[in-house]
C-alpha cells in the first residue's frame, strides 16, 4: 500500500519540522508560568489551553517534541551503530564470533527491555542522556540479529563467491556488497525502533526516572495531568494525542518501507 | 469421437500483453503429447489455462473443451471438482509442491476425500494403493513420512500419486523432471509412460528439453513467443524439422561431440591430491562425539594447460564441494592442490590465475552494481590499482571479446537476459586473462539455444588464449560438447576418468553407464524411434 508509505512519511516529517520549528519558535515560553491563567480550556489565544502553572500547553507539546525525537534518534542510532557492526561481524566471521554474538543478543532479549531501562534510568540518575542509553542497549541486539540473518543469507549468494575469488576480505565484502544490499532492511527496523523508543521515553518519564523537569516531555505531561483529568482533560489529550500520531507515522513508515523495498515484491525486468 | 483435449484458438493476455496467441492443441485418450519451449514461450501459461489457474488479471480467448465440454462455462465451484478429479497437474519443484508439515498418506488421501466423498479410512487405504501404484511401497516407503525425509524422485513420484489420485482422464506434468537427476528423471518418465499405458489417461508433457520429450511423447508441439510454431509427430518433426526455429533447437540439442583434440600433455597447471573435506553433522545428544559426513574422499584431479576438464557427477555426489575447495573458498582439510608446481593457498598472486563462473545467471552479481564495476571487480587483485579510463577500457574490451556491446558497461545487471548475463560473468572470469577458468553448471539454468551459444563462445575462447576450463556439471551433453577428459564423481570418490570420446563410448564403471544410459540424446531417441518404426 502505498499511501501508507506516504502518510507514514508525511506525518514523520511533519513532527521533525515541528521539532525543528520549536528551536527558534513556540507561540509561548513553555517553562514561563502565569498562574492567572491557570487551566484555561482550549482557545484561540491557548489551542491546546494551560496547564495549573499558567503555561501554554500546545508550546509544551511542540517543544516536548524536541525531546522525543533527540532520545528516539539516539537510540536507534545507538542500536544501529553497535548492532549492525556486530550482526556483520558475526554472519562473515561464523563460529565463536557468530554463537558469542547470537548468545549475547539472547541475554539481551532474555531481559523485560523496560523495566531493565528503569533500573538503568534510576541507578545512573534521571535524564536525556540516560534515557537514551537505557533504550538504546536494548536496541542493540535487535539490529544485531536482523542484520545477523540477512547477511547471512547474502553470505551464500554466488556474486559473494565471485568477490571472494576476486581475493577481497571478509571486511571489504561486508561493506561493499553485505551492507547496501540490507541497508533497507536496516531502514524498516530502524522506523520501528523509533516508534518504539518513543513509546518507550514517554513511559520512562511517565513514571518519573525519563527527562527531568522543567524539560518538556510528553511522558511526564500525562503524569502530571493524571489527578485533573476531571476537569481539564486537555492536560492529558494532546500528549496523548502527540505519542499517538508520532508513532503512527513511524510505524506507517517503517510498514511502507518494508512493503516498498521487499524484494520478493520488487518487480525487476527479466528479459528472455 | 472427441478428442479428451481439445484447446482451440486460445489467447492470454496479462495486463494488456498478449502473451499466449491462438494455441490450438488437442490430446487424445492413453496419448502423450509433449508441448516443447524456451522460458518465457508461454507453455507454461496454457498449462496454468487448462486448469484456470492463470493469475488474477490474466484475460483469455479461445476454447478449451476437455472431454467435450467448455471449461470456460464453468463456474469456480464446477471447476473445483474438475480441478483433481478430472484434471491431475504435476509441478517442477515437488518439495513446494507438496505441503512439508502433512505426511505423505494424508495428502493423498486429502485429495481423495476432498473431492472423492471417502471416509477417512477409506481414503488411507486407497492413498495407500495409489502410492504403490507410483512404485512407492509401503514396506521401503511408510505412508507416515514427511515430504522432507524422502529424496528428490521419491518426492515427485508423491505430487504424482496426489495428481492422479481420483483417477483424472488428463494428466498436465510441467517440467515434472527439470529439478531432478538424469537416472531419476529417466524413473520418472518410466513410471509415466506405465501409468499412461495402464490407465489411458491423457498425458500432457511439458518441457524444455528437446530429447526428454521426443523419447515419450507422441506427438509434439513446439512453441516460441507465445505461439505454436511447429508440430507433428515426434518420430518424424524432428528428422525432418520443417520449421527454423525447430531445427535451431534440435541443432542446438544435437551438437557434434567435441573433436578430439591434442592437447598439451605436458605441464600440470592444477594438481590436486588425496583432497578430503567433511562436513559436521548435528550431534545425537549433548555428550555424543561429533559425527562427520565425508563429502570429498581422497580425490586426485589434474588440469594441464590449455585442457578442458569436466567433472560429472549427480546431486549430493561432492563435486561442488571439490571445486569449492580447489578454488580456496574452503580450507583445505586434507590433500595437497598445486598451482603451477607451487603450493595454492589462495594468495592474490594464485587468485589471478584462476577464475569461476557460477550457475545462477540471477545471484551471481550484486544487484545493485553496474555492470563496469562488476566485470571489473577481480581487477582488485592486481598489485597496481588501474585508473578509471584504463578500467573502463578493459571492462569494454572485455564485453566485445563476449559478444556484448561497450556501452552494456552502465547497465545493471537485471537488464539483461539469463544468457547474457553468463555472458557478463565469463567477461569478469577473463578480465585477469587467467590460466583456468571453473564452471559450477555454469549452462544448466540456460535454455538449449542459449546454452549452445555458450558454449560455442567458450570454445572460440579458449582457442584463441591458452585457457584452460574445469566444468563440474551434471549436464552429460555439455560435457561430450567440450571436455577433453571427464572425470566421473560418485559419493565423493572419483569412480572414473579418462578422454571423453572413450567413457562415452565405453563407460568402465557401472554408474558412469548408468549415468549415460539415462540421460536423453535426441540422436539416440530418434535412432530408437527408426528401428522401432523399421
Amino acid at each position: 500500500m502505498r499511501s501508507g508509505l506516504r502518510l507514514g512519511a508525511t506525518i514523520s516529517f511533519a513532527v521533525a519540522a515541528v521539532a525543528l520549528l520549536s528551536l527558534i519558535w513556540l507561540p509561548f515560553d513553555p517553562t514561563r508560568m502565569d498562574i492567572p491563567h491557570r487551566l484555561l480550556a482550549p482557545s484561540l489565544a491557548h489551542p491546546f489551553g494551560t496547564d495549573p502553572y499558567g503555561r501554554d500547553v500546545l508550546s509544551i507539546v511542540m517543544a516536548g517534541s524536541r525531546t522525543a525525537l533527540a532520545v528516539s534518534l539516539a537510540a536507534a542510532g545507538l542500536g544501529m551503530g553497535l548492532g549492525v557492526p556486530l550482526g556483520l561481524l558475526a554472519a562473515a566471521r561464523g563460529g565463536i564470533a557468530d554463537e558469542v554474538a547470537t548468545r549475547a543478543s539472547d541475554v539481551v532479549f532474555a531481559f523485560p527491555a523496560l523495566l531493565i531501562a528503569v533500573l538503568i534510568a534510576a541507578v545512573s540518575g534521571p535524564g536525556l542522556i540516560a534515557a537514551a542509553a537505557a533504550i538504546g542497549i536494548f536496541n542493540i541486539p535487535v539490529f544485531t540479529r536482523v542484520t545477523r540473518s540477512a547477511a547471512a543469507g547474502l553470505w551464500q549468494r554466488d556474486y559473494i563467491l565471485a568477490a571472494r575469488i576476486s581475493g577481497k576480505g571478509k571486511l571489504r565484502i561486508s561493506l561493499e556488497h553485505i551492507l547496501p544490499n540490507i541497508l533497507g532492511l536496516l531502514l524498516v527496523q530502524g522506523a520501528i525502533q523509533l516508534s518504539l523508543a518513543v513509546i518507550a521515553e514517554a513511559g520512562l518519564s511517565y513514571v518519573g526516572l525519563g527527562i527531568q523537569p522543567p524539560a518538556p516531555s510528553w511522558g511526564r505531561m500525562l503524569d502530571e495531568a493524571q489527578t485533573m483529568l476531571d476537569f481539564a482533560p486537555w492536560l492529558a489529550l494532546f500528549p496523548g494525542l502527540a505519542i499517538l500520531i508520532t508513532v503512527l507515522g513511524f510505524n506507517l513508515l517503517g510498514d511502507g518501507l518494508r512493503d516498498r523495498l521487499d524484494p520478493r515484491l520488487a518487480t525487476g525486468t527479466r528479459p528472455d | 469421437m472427441n478428442p479428451l483435449l481439445e484447446i482451440d484458438g486460445l489467447d492470454i493476455a496479462i495486463g494488456g500483453r498478449t502473451l499466449v496467441r491462438s494455441i490450438s492443441l488437442a490430446v487424445e485418450p492413453g496419448e502423450i503429447v509433449g508441448l516443447v519451449g524456451e522460458s518465457g514461450s508461454g507453455k507454461s501459461l496454457t498449462a496454468l489455462a487448462l486448469m484456470h489457474l492463470l493469475p488474477a488479471g490474466a484475460e483469455t480467448r479461445g476454447r478449451i473443451l476437455l472431454d467435450g465440454e467448455a471449461l470456460g462455462d464453468k463456474t469456480e465451484a464446477e471447476l473445483c471438482t474438475i480441478r483433481g478429479a478430472r484434471i491431475g497437474m504435476v509441478f517442477q519443484e515437488p518439495m513446494s509442491a507438496l505441503n512439508p508439515v502433512m505426511t505423505i498418506g494424508d495428502q493423498v488421501a486429502e485429495s481423495l476425500r476432498h473431492n472423492g466423498g471417502l471416509s477417512r479410512r477409506e481414503a488411507r487405504i486407497r492413498a495407500s494403493a495409489v502410492l504403490d501404484q507410483v512404485e512407492l511401497p509401503a514396506g521401503t516407503v511408510p505412508r507416515n513420512r514427511y515430504p522432507h525425509e524422502l529424496s528428490g524422485g521419491q518426492r515427485q513420484r508423491v505430487a504424482i500419486a496426489i495428481a492422479i489420485a481420483q483417477q483424472p482422464r488428463l494428466l498436465v506434468a510441467d517440467e515434472p523432471t527439470t529439478a531432478l537427476d538424469v537416472t531419476t528423471q529417466a524413473q520418472i518418465m518410466a513410471l509415466l509412460r506405465r501409468l499412461v499405458a495402464e490407465t489411458g489417461m491423457g498425458l500432457l508433457l511439458i518441457s524444455h528439453d528437446l530429447a526428454l520429450v521426443a523419447g515419450i511423447a507422441q506427438r509434439v508441439a513446439v512453441m516460441r513467443r507465445g505461439e505454436i510454431v511447429d508440430s507433428g509427430a515426434s518420430r518424424t518433426l524432428f528428422a525432418t524439422s520443417r520449421h527454423p526455429y525447430t531445427a535451431a533447437l534440435v541443432a542446438a540439442a544435437t551438437a557434434a561431440p567435441r573433436a578430439a583434440r591434442n592437447v598439451p600433455n605436458g605441464e600440470a597447471l592444477l594438481a590436486a591430491s588425496g583432497i578430503i573435506h567433511d562436513y559436521a553433522l548435528p550431534r545425537r545428544h549433548l555428550f555424543a562425539g561429533a559425527r562427520r559426513f565425508r563429502a570429498v574422499d581422497q580425490v586426485a584431479l589434474t588440469v594441464h594447460r590449455g585442457e578442458s576438464v569436466a567433472l560429472v557427477g549427480e546431486s549430493g555426489s561432492g563435486k561442488t564441494t571439490l571445486l569449492r575447495t580447489l578454488l580456496a573458498l574452503d580450507r583445505v582439510q586434507g590433500g595437497t592442490i598445486r598451482l603451477d608446481g607451487e603450493n595454492f593457498s589462495g594468495t592474490a598472486r594464485q587468485r589471478r590465475r584462476i577464475q569461476a563462473v557460477f550457475q545462477d545467471p540471477y545471484g551471481s552479481f550484486d544487484p545493485r552494481w553496474r555492470v563496469e564495476h562488476l566485470v571489473a571487480e577481480p581487477l582488485h587483485l592486481l598489485e597496481a590499482r588501474l585508473d578509471a579510463g584504463e578500467r573502463r577500457r578493459k571492462v569494454e574490451a572485455m564485453l566485445e571479446r563476449v559478444g556484448l556491446a561497450a556501452a552494456d558497461a552502465d547497465r545493471l545487471p537485471h537488464e539483461f537476459s539469463g544468457g547474457q548475463r553468463q555472458r557478463i560473468a565469463i567477461a569478469r572470469a577473463l578480465i585477469l586473462e587467467p590460466a583456468l577458468i571453473a564452471f559450477d553448471e555454469a549452462t544448466s539454468a540456460l535454455d538449449v539455444s542459449v546454452k549452445a551459444q555458450i558454449l560455442d563462445l567458450l570454445a572460440e575462447l579458449s582457442v584463441r588464449q591458452d585457457l584452460a576450463y574445469l566444468f563440474v556439471t551434471h549436464d552429460l551433453g555439455t560435457v561430450r560438447r567440450i571436455a577433453d577428459r571427464v572425470l566421473v564423481m560418485q559419493a565423493g570418490r572419483i569412480v572414473e576418468q579418462g578422454p571423453t570420446e572413450q567413457i562415452f563410448a565405453a563407460p568402465s564403471h557401472p554408474y558412469t553407464a548408468a549415468l549415460i544410459a539415462a540421460a536423453p540424446d535426441l540422436w539416440t531417441v530418434l535412432a530408437g524411434l527408426d528401428g522401432s518404426r523399421a
